[in-house]
């Protein structure tokens, strides 16, 4: 059973990287091209922008479940630092855990609001008429990628935070 | 009862929640006891991330990671290493500089933590500077990053307050180098004093080439920091433009220039790059939320009333706010106290008669005070694992470097507003 989710999770990561990678090139392309059509081509490439946010959109949302899935989400450590007993930190571990199942089902409910308004009033952008849809998808599977690694994190008892990492600033 | 709000976040980001599940559980009690309507909340949230501005920091968050991996780092340190090289206190003041320059590129504090880091920590121990005294000089400087412009604090705090991000980028610039001199002339001061500095038992790894050969070797890298603000204050391109312009610049410079950058370094830069961004992205996002909640409750303009009914006097409200945010960033990470707490005094500081952009260069100089105080110092914890010493060996020099260098800063930036204001209004910024 455990070889079975591994191998989906491999699958799953697969996946993630391909698009954390296809949406990273879009919107660099995409930025570097317009700055380029403008002063070498001198052309003005309509809906350019719009492109590069919707692929922005997907790559933050994909961004933010690669975080969950590994366990990198910013997280103020100072009081795990200070736990030596096992047993009172996989307590502390299963009560985050509890807390991250909730919030992110909130996160879903949320999304769930979203889309029952925005199919009732369908939405396009205006230069290339890209489907609002599209951009809120990406926020609707980042909810439910965050809800199933926290409940993986409640199930398991696994840290949701990594200790060994290097966090951003 | 949003002030609770703000208490909820710091105990469970204390407690060890995640920071974007914590602002999303706040984001919950705002939403039951304003009693908000859900059915276009978090649509208002899209709509506020759903910004070209806001491209910039994926962009630059990448350009970062790229030059780590790419050797862009390396040439940097070597450059300026030999620059100063046999002054004394010279390698720790390279470390301050180099750390300055990489800022100019990267816009992110842990990016030269990680790249300077790894590269300075060694020889600094060997020339006998005390490990826990280089983390704390490694993680002060890195927050140049922070003042230096591109940074991505500025472009968070300029989406969230609606501010110039190119005035917000100058405003900084004049902290960032009296920060830069402070702790140089600090460095100075510590080695020969505190400890001694061992020039002997340098290896000179670059004693085979000429400063020609070093100097030569660096333009590549030296030429970045050019091309991005020389894009953006020449008018030349938008932040976002010039963010893109030095992920492809980066690229160029670490494949063809340097060698350093393969394929598989560079998938692996944009997968970290791309994480980095989500977690950020998804802060943001419950903090557009919870901050319209509160606008639309005027919490802000609640606040403003209650404190200027306690303190009139300016110069105490400023003081009053200026420990407020050293408090919050004490205890809270950087990117809560950007998105969440800095919007949330604005109008506070705006009615003491303190421009906006001023107010951006504030909220910068806390940030890199709180990053760096314990007990929630993310940049202070990370240098202390680059430079493998234990957070108690680092906690003193940095407070000390705070106290002496960063404290000062803050409050020549908060009283005399000429040291931000001077360059945006010279660069017809604002």
């Amino acid at each position: 059973m455990l070889k079975f989710f591994s191998s989906i999770d491999r699958a799953v990561a697969s996946v993630l990287n391909v698009l954390v990678i296809i949406t990273s090139t879009i919107v660099t392309g995409v930025i570097f091209f317009m700055v380029i059509a403008r002063y070498i081509l001198e052309w003005s490439f309509i809906g350019a922008d719009e492109v590069a946010l919707v692929s922005a959109i997907w790559l933050y949302m994909i961004g933010a479940i690669v975080a969950s899935r590994r366990a990198e989400h910013l997280v103020v450590d100072f009081l795990p630092q200070f736990i030596t007993s096992p047993m009172l930190l996989r307590l502390h571990q299963r009560l985050i855990a509890l807390i991250m199942v909730a919030t992110t089902g909130f996160f879903i409910y949320l999304v769930w609001n979203l889309f029952g308004f925005a199919i009732k009033r369908p939405q396009e952008t205006a230069g290339l008429g890209i489907p609002e849809i599209i951009p809120l998808s990406a926020i609707a599977l980042a909810s439910i990628g965050g809800f199933s690694y926290a409940v993986r994190d409640l199930i398991t008892g696994r840290a949701c935070y990594n200790s060994t990492k290097e966090g951003e600033q | 009862m949003g002030a609770l709000g703000i208490l909820l976040l710091i105990v469970l980001m204390a407690i060890g929640v995640p920071v974007a599940w914590s602002f999303a559980a706040v984001l919950a009690y705002l939403v039951y006891i304003y009693d908000i309507s859900l059915t276009t909340l978090l649509l208002q949230g899209f709509r506020s991330l759903d910004h070209v501005i806001l491209l910039a920091l994926p962009l630059f968050v990448l350009a970062g990671y790229l030059m780590k991996s790419g050797g862009i780092a390396r040439r940097l340190v070597d450059f300026i290493e030999m620059l100063v090289s046999g002054r004394r206190g010279g390698l720790g003041s390279s470390m301050v500089v180099a750390s300055g320059i990489f800022g100019a590129i990267s816009g992110t504090a842990s990016g030269a933590v990680a790249s300077i880091g790894t590269i300075m920590v060694g020889p600094l121990a060997e020339r006998g500077y005390p490990r826990g005294y280089s983390s704390a000089l490694l993680g002060i400087s890195s927050l140049l990053g922070i003042l230096i412009p591109p940074s991505v604090t500025m472009i968070l705090f300029g989406v969230v307050t609606r501010q110039s991000i190119t005035a917000l980028f100058a405003s900084t610039i004049g902290p960032a180098l009296l920060l830069m001199a402070g702790l140089i002339l600090f460095n100075r001061f510590c080695v020969g004093r505190l400890f001694s500095e061992n020039h002997n038992s340098i290896k000179k790894d670059n004693v085979k080439f000429s400063r020609w050969s070093i100097t030569k070797s660096a333009l590549p890298a030296l030429s970045l920091p050019i091309l991005i603000l020389g894009g953006i204050y020449g008018g030349i391109c938008t932040p976002t433009e010039a963010a893109a312009v030095a992920v492809v610049a980066a690229i160029v410079i670490g494949f063809f220039i340097y060698k350093e950058l393969n394929l598989k370094q560079l998938k692996k830069s944009v997968i970290a790059a791309g994480e980095t961004t989500g977690t950020i992205m998804l802060i943001l996002l419950f903090s557009f939320m919870i901050g319209r909640i509160l606008t639309f409750e005027r919490v802000p303009q609640e606040m403003t009333e209650w404190i200027t009914t306690l303190v009139q006097n300016p110069l105490l409200i400023l003081l009053m706010v200026n420990a407020f945010l050293i408090l919050a960033g004490m205890i809270m990470d950087d990117l809560s106290v950007t998105v969440v707490i800095a919007p949330l005094l604005m109008p506070l500081v705006v009615s003491t008669g303190v421009d906006p952009i001023h107010y951006g260069a504030i909220v910068a100089c806390s940030v890199v005070i709180g990053a760096n105080s314990p007990p929630v110092a993310p940049i202070l914890y990370m240098a202390c694992r680059i430079g493998k010493v234990s957070i108690h060996e680092a906690v003193m020099p940095a407070i000390w470097m705070i106290i002496v260098v960063g404290m000062p800063v803050m409050l020549v930036t908060t009283f005399i507003p000429e040291v931000s204001l001077f360059i945006p209004r010279m660069l017809g910024a604002m």
